[in-house]
């Protein structure tokens, strides 16, 4: 049976980071777009605030662990209504600071997640992307355990989950002392233009 | 006061400006310095020289412009399996900006559901919105059931956002054989017009 804790929003403390999402849209002080975006960033902080709803969730299997986490339905749909209202500034700043909140999660689960396992010494290993280390059907075996706690999520045929913005990996554990920090690795993935790249 | 160039309005997303120069007239002068701005636009951004979220900008003030009375175009879809939206409303918009009137035909579509409207609305443009290598198969399974009900030749076959390298894109079926939805939407735009 797999052991499965979930997480709930009050576990995390997200902030969208101006500097960090106008550096990742590549929008410099100086561009002549840079005051619309800006216009826009005080609404678009009040619809995350207003629409997400971080939670996380973690099964454990053995030595491997399923993570998924999720800003859940709200801030997707909103992005995809501003889109067809034509509101492209605002739909574009806000997707880009989803991302920024999920990588917040991402983070703080992570780090919560090394402490727990330390105190039992025990380690994280390799990190597992879905798409990239195993296929769609091993990803739906091993979400299984978390759908009754996530019963709006979908896995599509190609991997992609449904809320967008949510994410999920495994990760493989060992009792040797490690520094892995389950955190993803660029360098792994195929899409050599995406704005997050770090390698 | 100064008069405001459609320029500086469109480059600052201002749609509100962009509103009041076309209610003062000359719509299809401001429609071609409008387009002829966003193909500077996409030039440079397709040069690396420009980031996205200028081209975002004066898409959502070229928003203004109203479009064409007319039959859809073109149809944009997320390829099957692929469910996130991010990128066909990426695309849509671009096409949104540029005029073209496009059928928005939602995520996860299969094959045969392009097939449908493209028979539906005698569409001359297919962009298949994808996100992974994985997409290729789709486009090759497009281009096969388009030839076996005997249509392929009546639409051009575009793919927008996956991961594909510059060989693999060569060697699919496609019509343009560029996955950037700027370069897509600036090719539909001088094939269109042609």
């Amino acid at each position: 049976m797999d052991k499965v804790t979930i997480l709930g929003p009050e576990h995390f403390h997200l902030q969208p980071d101006a500097p960090e999402v106008f550096g990742w849209l590549g929008c410099g002080k100086n561009m002549p777009c840079r005051a619309a975006f800006d216009a826009a960033w005080p609404e678009a902080a009040a619809m995350l605030r207003m629409d997400m709803l971080p939670r996380a969730a973690l099964s454990e299997h053995e030595e491997l662990l399923t993570v998924f986490l999720t800003l859940g339905e709200a801030p997707e749909n909103r992005v995809n209504s501003l889109f067809a209202e034509h509101k492209y500034v605002l739909a574009s700043l806000l997707n880009t600071m989803c991302d920024q909140m999920l990588f917040q999660m991402n983070h703080q689960f992570s780090d919560l997640l090394q402490r727990r396992l330390n105190a039992e010494h025990r380690y994280m290993a390799e990190r597992q992307e879905p798409g990239v280390d195993f296929s769609p059907d091993i990803q739906r075996k091993r979400f299984a355990p978390l759908q009754s706690a996530f019963p709006e999520v979908k896995i599509s045929s190609r991997g992609i989950l449904t809320p967008a913005k949510s994410m999920m990996y495994c990760v493989t554990l060992t009792q040797q002392a490690c520094e892995q920090t389950g955190l993803h690795d660029c360098s792994k993935c195929g899409q050599k233009d995406c704005i997050y790249r770090k390698a | 006061m100064k008069d405001e160039s459609l320029r500086d309005a469109l480059l600052r997303g201002d749609r509100q400006a962009v509103a009041r120069m076309l209610q003062a007239g000359a719509p299809e002068r401001l429609a071609n310095e409008k387009n002829a701005l966003l193909r500077e636009l996409t030039d440079a951004h397709l040069r690396g020289d420009l980031p996205f979220c200028q081209l975002t900008a004066a898409a959502q003030a070229a928003c203004v412009f109203p479009l064409k009375n007319g039959p859809f175009v073109a149809c944009c879809g997320g390829v099957a399996g692929n469910t996130s939206a991010i990128g066909k409303n990426y695309m849509m918009m671009l096409l949104r900006a540029w005029g073209i009137p496009a059928l928005d035909l939602g995520m996860d579509v299969p094959a045969e559901a392009f097939l449908k409207a493209i028979r539906a609305h005698s569409l001359g443009y297919a962009v298949c919105v994808g996100f992974s290598a994985g997409d290729a198969n789709f486009i090759r399974g497009l281009h096969r059931l388009a030839a076996e009900h005997g249509i392929r030749a009546r639409f051009r076959l575009l793919v927008c956002g996956a991961s594909l390298t510059p060989e693999t894109l060569a060697a699919l079926p496609l019509d343009l054989p560029d996955n950037r939805a700027a370069a897509v939407a600036e090719w539909m735009v001088d094939t269109w017009t042609k």
